[in-house]
């Protein structure tokens, strides 16, 4: 009786630890993603640009906020429409001149105010005070393929911190319109609730 | 020293001779305050309530026994000279939602739930803990799920009024969180607190409070304070309905600067999330401090404000307040009696608005600044306090916007430009303009 008794206490005692075990990775998982801090609400622009016109849209400010760096595994956009293209991604590093430049009329980007500029992929977001308050900034590149409107719905940042995979999708919208310019005028699309 | 409210009417009736536990009855009920500018009329002493939720009052009263605490709020309570306010009373209540508060019948208040009292040691702190409660919390919260707190205490020499709005756990055991944090209260030690994420969980258990002096001849009945009296009893606000009760102030809701190439549109949906102080009488003797932030009583729909360049504005709309008088029940007869404590409060927005110059300097363009050249929207959860948003009966009260999906503020730019927000990138500022 004694050696099933001890036997049962062992059982139970092996279920609470496999339980706090897996309650402690989930609050850590919850830390880690939580880290990377994605721009939030909804917001968007819109333009009218011409055919063929490879541009930068650069409204994406992203922001270490814990102490252990950030791994940018990729960034994508959810696109609708034909007549725009994605054309990859970057990331402008702490010593660029302005916090986030909205527009470019090219891609990929050459202006030196944007200053270190490396692949989105594999780019290493280190921690630190400037990291959390000022952010890097994520410079997206596409291509107008064709005349019409073509929008985009938001934007996925798949990254890693310590060693584990996160996602993390935010509602930042384009409405391109084509040619310029396009009548009767581009609408935004606005992806609010008013 | 913790308490859940006192006993409750059961059904969602009137609620007439029930007498609550542990409360105090004054000597006898009578109205205290005279005719003097800014005081509305006074209120007639018999009237009734109703029970908001008497399920989440029969949750709290069982919950209360056999369940583990945790702690809603905690701070200090300090005069207008920075000294404490030691061995008072503090209380939490929680407040009716506007809908409930908007369809009571002449003369019918909404009664609040009192959720816990706790006495301030030497030192002024305080600690109110309330057990692990969850949703639903119908008729106390808004549309968008936040509810108010109302936090008072009524000493012999200090009285507070003092609301907040919090979100209230989503499941049993979450925490409370503030749905609009008020920097304004949070205690100057905790300032890395108020810099933080946290601050919407730790800055409730931070608070500073003020109790203001009461007047000197308060007008006491029977020797008792009806206004102390008041602190244990349950509470309810009256609606003034005198003729000439009502006020009507402009209120900032947005502040917008443009130069010379950026065109501005605000698209304010509804009146939801404005918020303005509620100006409160504590010593029943016209003179009025502010009693925290408060919605007004209906939502109505908001208008579009549109400047044009070289634009240095504040978008102001066009309120009613009204008085609101602070019934407490006497215990022992059930009857309703006025506490000598009333505030105004945001009650309609008429449709009126309008542009006027600032008051204050153009915030400097630091570090946010973005380069903009195509049309710009932007509706993300974003907070701005004005500190002198509304004017009302000789005192100066906050007004807050916070903008929620539900808005739109577009920036049309006529020629490559710059914009800058005041404490982040554009998006995400509390106000932005044109460099």
């Amino acid at each position: 009786v004694r050696i099933l008794r001890s036997a049962w206490v062992a059982r139970l005692a092996a279920l609470v630890l496999l339980v706090s075990g897996l309650s402690l990775s989930k609050h850590r998982a919850d830390s880690e993603a939580a880290t990377l801090e994605v721009p939030d609400g909804a917001y968007g622009w819109t333009a009218e640009l011409p055919v063929g016109e490879r541009f930068m849209d650069g409204y994406h400010v992203v922001k270490n906020m814990g102490d252990v760096p950030v791994k940018i595994i990729r960034v994508t956009s959810e696109l609708t429409g034909r007549t725009l293209r994605e054309e990859g991604a970057r990331v402008a590093l702490l010593d660029r001149g302005y916090v986030a430049w909205q527009y470019l009329p090219s891609w990929p980007p050459r202006e030196p105010k944007l200053g270190t500029v490396v692949p989105a992929e594999g780019a290493v977001l280190r921690p630190g005070h400037k990291a959390s308050t000022y952010g890097y900034e994520l410079l997206l590149g596409y291509e107008v393929i064709g005349k019409g409107r073509s929008t985009r719905k938001s934007v996925t940042v798949e990254y890693e911190v310590g060693g584990r995979r996160y996602k993390q999708t935010y509602v930042a919208t384009l409405a391109i319109c084509s040619p310029k310019p396009y009548k009767p005028g581009c609408a935004d699309e606005y992806a609010g609730t008013f | 020293v913790t308490r859940t409210g006192a006993s409750l009417a059961a059904a969602l009736t009137l609620v007439s001779a029930a007498p609550a536990a542990g409360g105090t009855a004054p000597a006898h009920s009578g109205a205290t305050t005279s005719a003097a500018p800014g005081v509305p009329t006074a209120p007639p002493d018999h009237i009734t309530a109703v029970e908001v939720n008497p399920g989440l009052s029969a949750r709290l009263k069982a919950a209360t026994g056999n369940a583990q605490l945790q702690t809603l709020l905690a701070g200090t309570l300090m005069d207008d000279q920075g000294r404490p306010v030691a061995g008072v009373e503090v209380r939490v209540d929680l407040e009716p939602s506007r809908a409930v508060v908007h369809r009571q019948p002449k003369n019918v208040g909404a009664m609040s739930l009192q959720l816990a009292r706790a006495a301030t040691d030497s030192a002024g702190r305080f600690e109110l803990r309330v057990p692990k409660l969850a949703d639903p919390f119908e008729g106390f919260a808004d549309q968008d799920g936040t509810v108010s707190l109302l936090v008072g205490s009524f000493g012999r020499t200090h009285s507070l009024l003092y609301h907040l709005r919090v979100r209230p756990p989503a499941t049993d055991g979450a925490g409370w969180t503030w749905a609009s944090v008020d920097a304004a209260v949070i205690s100057p030690q905790a300032s890395t607190i108020r810099r933080s994420a946290k601050v919407r969980t730790q800055g409730l258990r931070a608070l500073r409070l003020t109790a203001h002096r009461n007047a000197p001849r308060a007008k006491r009945a029977g020797g008792i304070d009806v206004g102390e009296a008041c602190s244990h009893n349950a509470w309810t606000w009256r609606k003034a309905t005198g003729i000439g009760d009502l006020e009507r102030r402009w209120v900032n809701v947005q502040r917008i600067h443009t130069d010379n190439q950026i065109r501005a549109r605000y698209e304010w949906s509804n009146t939801s999330n404005l918020e303005t102080d509620a100006a409160a009488n504590l010593g029943a003797k016209g003179v009025l401090v502010s009693a925290g932030f408060v919605r007004s009583e209906t939502v109505s729909a908001g208008v579009d404000f549109t400047l044009p360049a070289f634009g240095y504005q504040d978008a102001q709309v066009d309120f009613t307040f009204r008085p609101y008088h602070l019934q407490c029940m006497n215990p022992i007869t059930g009857h309703w009696y006025y506490s000598g404590k009333f505030e105004w409060r945001p009650e309609i927005f008429t449709g009126g608005n309008r542009f006027a110059k600032p008051y204050s300097a153009i915030f400097p363009c630091g570090q946010y600044v973005t380069p903009i050249e195509q049309r710009l929207w932007v509706a993300r959860t974003s907070s701005f306090t004005y500190a002198n948003g509304v004017s009302l009966l000789g005192v100066t009260l906050r007004s807050r916007q916070t903008n929620s999906e539900n808005h739109k503020l577009t920036y049309t730019a006529s020629s490559p430009t710059w914009i800058c927000g005041k404490d982040d990138w554009p998006t995400r500022a509390s106000q932005v303009r044109e460099k």
